[in-house]
């Protein structure tokens, strides 16, 4: 039970400081023409958050 | 680069990786591997001062085996991760990490939260320390000074340091200032020097006509030190009344000059020294708790130079190198050095080289040292208090009377020798160095059911 919940916090972790990551490149980069893999990649990451989020629940 | 370290950063998430990159990139030249074999390869091939490591690799606790790795290299293995649990902690310690941080305390600030970890390991000039200013092999010592380097010395982190005079308190104070990176002076005041009736208007500053004499305003030794370090020497000798006005000081960080109406503003870090012991002058009312505490924070305990018999020729050399004209011991003029048991530490040690190395003789035999090192009698030794009756004593039989105490005594005493004994009334008996009638006389006193209990135990 203790490894499986570090386990969901360690994924929530690095979920969420990569969207923070990702977040901070949109902030620096040019607005009118977005990466589209970095808005992927963010997308993804919010997703992979939602999942862990589901499982502690 | 004076300063500059080689950091590898293995991290598998290429958002935080950067982000670490962009954050360290002024501590030195920066490696980076997304995983395992890129991380064990570069490793393998260059030296790295710093690895940090985060434990979970593309899923695998990976992370834990380049710990062990980095640290066989000779690098400062640092974990970086979102694991929390104790198990794992313990375990990366174990395998030769030297932090371990969370990535969530740490993303928003890399650069202000790890610089001061990455910082102490990048001061070259900190390992000459106990080569040169403080030269050392107490590991003790060592490790409890080198962990002030981790911590972000900000001016709220008390430091006292304790130790007979002679020992290096005042070099310490010094080097945790330059460790510290303030822009502020270091001020030294040993307040034993200071008369008691002027001490006040110099620590905290005065108004011109103040008291007579007081032809300017004079700015205190407490402003002198703000940004930078206040190292109040010898403060076991401080007058009681000024631990009260300092404590507030000390606290507040502002102080009311002498004859003036308006408080001024400091900011000091506070370094206290003393080779006085202060619990017994708490005890005797001399040092007022409060101020104590006041003053704690970190406390540094410097041994004295007798016990540290092993730094005694590393002093030596060292002394022997900074004299002009050279001179050399012979064994037995070495061995007596060693012997000797140096009360003034280190600079009763210093004193003595200067002065031999203008001695005749180039060549130092233990006929040409001082008589008293010869035959190892410290004129300064104390002498030892070998009397048993104390205050405490004193007090008990003013309460209960002289009788009382004796038969506590000898029962505490016989207990104590019942219990090493495992029961044994003859061996008792004879470690007490008593009569048989004395031994149950004593017994006879004692609760049975507690000597049944002694015996079970």
């Amino acid at each position: 039970m203790e490894k499986q919940l570090d386990k969901t916090f360690h994924n929530l972790t690095a979920s969420h400081i990569r969207m923070e990551c990702i977040l901070k490149k949109l902030q620096k980069s040019d607005l009118k023409n977005i990466d589209s893999e970095l808005m992927e990649d963010l997308i993804k990451s919010w997703e992979d958050f939602g999942k862990e989020i589901k499982n502690l629940i | 680069m004076k300063n500059s370290i080689r950091i590898l950063i293995v991290e598998d998430d290429k958002y935080f990786r950067e982000e670490l990159s962009e954050g360290l990139r002024s501590f030195g030249p920066i490696d980076e591997a997304e995983t395992f074999l890129n991380a064990q390869d570069l490793l393998l091939n260059n030296f790295y001062h710093v690895v940090l490591i985060d434990l979970n690799l593309s899923g695998q606790n990976e992370g834990l085996d380049l710990i062990g790795m980095a640290s066989k290299k000779g690098s400062v293995p640092i974990v970086l991760t979102g694991h929390q649990q104790n198990e794992i902690i313990s375990k990366a310690y174990s395998l030769g990490c030297r932090h371990y941080f969370n990535k969530l305390d740490i993303k928003s600030d890399i650069q202000k939260k790890l610089g001061p970890y990455l910082k102490a390991l990048g001061e070259e000039n900190f390992k000459d320390f106990f080569t040169k200013d403080f030269i050392t092999q107490d590991k003790k010592l060592i490790k409890k000074i080198e962990l002030l380097k981790y911590q972000n010395l900000n001016s709220d982190q008390k430091v006292l340091l304790l130790g007979p005079t002679g020992v290096g308190k005042t070099r310490i104070a010094k080097l945790i200032h330059e460790l510290s990176q303030d822009k502020g002076e270091f001020v030294h005041v040993n307040v034993s020097e200071i008369p008691e009736t002027l001490a006040e208007g110099l620590l905290f500053g005065h108004q011109k006509g103040s008291f007579t004499g007081a032809l300017n305003d004079q700015e205190g030794l407490l402003k002198k030190a703000d940004g930078g370090t206040l190292f109040l020497d010898e403060i076991g000798t401080i007058p009681l009344h000024l631990q009260k006005k300092l404590l507030k000081a000390i606290e507040t960080k502002e102080f009311t000059p002498l004859g003036s109406k308006r408080s001024v503003k400091s900011n000091f870090r506070l370094i206290s020294a003393t080779c006085d012991c202060l619990s017994t002058k708490i005890e005797k009312k001399e040092f007022r708790l409060d101020f104590y505490f006041r003053i704690k924070g970190i406390e540094i305990d410097i041994t004295p130079l007798q016990e540290r018999v092993e730094d005694i020729p590393l002093l030596i050399n060292y002394f022997l190198k900074n004299t002009l004209r050279k001179i050399v011991f012979s064994p037995e003029a070495l061995e007596c050095l060693q012997n000797y048991d140096w009360h003034g530490n280190v600079r009763e040690l210093e004193n003595l080289i200067r002065e031999l190395s203008e001695n005749e003789s180039g060549l130092i035999h233990k006929e040409q040292l001082p008589f008293h090192i010869q035959k190892n009698k410290n004129p300064f030794r104390k002498k030892e208090d070998t009397t048993l009756y104390s205050k405490t004593l004193s007090k008990y039989i003013k309460k209960n009377g002289l009788r009382d105490l004796i038969s506590q005594l000898e029962e505490e005493a016989f207990k104590e020798a019942f219990k090493e004994f495992k029961g044994k009334i003859t061996k008792v008996q004879k470690a007490l160095q008593i009569s048989s009638t004395a031994c149950y006389r004593i017994m006879e006193n004692i609760n049975q059911k507690e000597i049944i209990k002694w015996k079970s135990n």
